[in-house]
């Protein structure tokens, strides 16, 4: 092999070994979701819900959870984490807060208020099916008396990839979309609109 | 070297938010092309209506019709800044708007080419002298709804980013990208702002 010949083979492998330390970079890292922002689809839940505007209390783990749950999911040597407080039922939190501003219907000074207490959080990307759900306890409280009180929960599945730097996005993707999804179960729910008519 | 770092961090966002494209941008071998099919639309061209109505706006970017919040995050200031500019509304809000009108903007990454790790690594393993190339599809579609309850009318468009890896020449249906960056945001201005003109265009939107 010429010397010519060796600088180009060089040369052209710079660019193979910058993407094997981008795998290696892409190992143990942390991937924070992206911030909440509105749904369409729940705004219009929430206008077809007929509910009053409400203001949202504090959201925390449900007691007797691990308090692993709140903080971090682990995927394929990677760890998920939440971008409010580093904790999953702030995020959840938020979601709710970001739907109901979006649907006109949040108020901080609201006498029936929200609060939630995440009870289930997972999500696995094997090799051939992945699978994400997330679960709360939804208690809607007005002027002292709880008028809702229900577990609700949300899942997805689909095609995983071998490839992690297609398949943890993906992942992670669908995990991040079931607490829209989760915010529209409780919009959705008759006894919610029930215990909150306008 | 802060500058380089500040590159670095922008390409590693970008792998987070659009993955594989990020990845080959982060490996330095591949070139990024715009699809020349679908091109930017000035805002002077579109149909004004006589009196610009305010508007919530929602954004949503997608991947294979998930929501991927962190690519939302990156490319929802620029989206907005353009529907702003577009004169078709006279106020954007992201909350609740007087009348009630709503646009819907999704833009959804649809990959044209299913097999893209597969080509980028036979290019690698070959350091760069099997040339392949992916494309990546974007469908952005648009819902506008004028008033509570009223019927929603919307509009479609499509645009593509071409991604060349090794030594293999352009697409000849591509304009060549300094940067995944600059290809992302030139395909996110195109393809919003045909959607926008082909909302304006639609008889119900006034």
């Amino acid at each position: 092999m010429t010397a010519r010949a060796l600088m180009v083979l060089r040369r052209r492998s710079l660019p193979a070994l910058a993407g094997m330390a981008l795998v290696w970079l892409a190992g143990c890292a942390q991937l924070p979701l992206g911030e909440p922002t509105a749904s369409f689809g729940n705004i219009g839940k929430a206008g077809m819900s007929g509910t009053a505007p409400v203001s949202v209390g504090p959201f925390r783990p449900s007691p007797g959870v691990s308090p692993a749950l709140d903080k971090g999911l682990s995927v394929r040597s990677n760890t998920v984490v939440s971008p409010i407080d580093a904790s999953f039922a702030q995020y959840l939190r938020q979601t709710l807060v970001t739907d109901l501003q979006a649907a006109g219907l949040y108020d901080p000074a609201s006498p029936t208020r929200v609060s939630g207490f995440l009870t289930d959080s997972t999500l696995d990307v094997p090799l051939d099916t992945g699978h994400a759900s997330l679960g709360a306890r939804f208690v809607v409280v007005r002027l002292g008396k709880t008028v809702y009180d229900k577990e609700l929960k949300a899942s997805a599945s689909w095609p995983s990839s071998f490839v992690g730097m297609e398949a943890i996005p993906t992942g992670v993707n669908q995990y991040a979309a079931l607490y829209h999804m989760l915010v529209g179960k409780l919009l959705d729910d008759p006894d919610y609109r029930t215990a909150n008519p306008k | 070297m802060s500058r380089s770092i500040s590159r670095f961090q922008t390409l590693l966002n970008l792998a987070r938010a659009i993955p594989m494209l990020g990845l080959l941008a982060l490996t330095g071998c591949a070139s990024f092309y715009v699809d020349t099919a679908t091109k930017e639309i000035p805002a002077d061209a579109y149909k004004k209506p006589a009196s610009p109505h305010p508007v919530q706006v929602v954004f949503e970017f997608q991947t294979k019709g998930v929501a991927n919040a962190r690519a939302t995050q990156y490319l929802a200031p620029l989206v907005m800044e353009q529907i702003k500019g577009s004169g078709l509304f006279s106020e954007l809000k992201t909350t609740p708007v007087e009348g009630g009108a709503l646009l819907s903007v999704v833009l959804n990454n649809v990959p044209l080419t299913d097999d893209a790790f597969s080509k980028g690594f036979v290019t690698g393993m070959t350091f760069g002298l099997a040339g392949s190339q992916v494309s990546d599809g974007y469908v952005c579609t648009m819902k506008y709804i004028a008033r509570p309850q009223a019927p929603a009318i919307s509009s479609t468009a499509r645009h593509a980013i071409h991604t060349v890896m090794g030594a293999k020449d352009g697409p000849a249906n591509g304009t060549k990208m300094d940067s995944l960056d600059m290809a992302v945001k030139t395909m996110t201005r195109q393809v919003v702002s045909t959607a926008l003109d082909e909302l304006s265009r639609d008889p119900e939107f006034k």
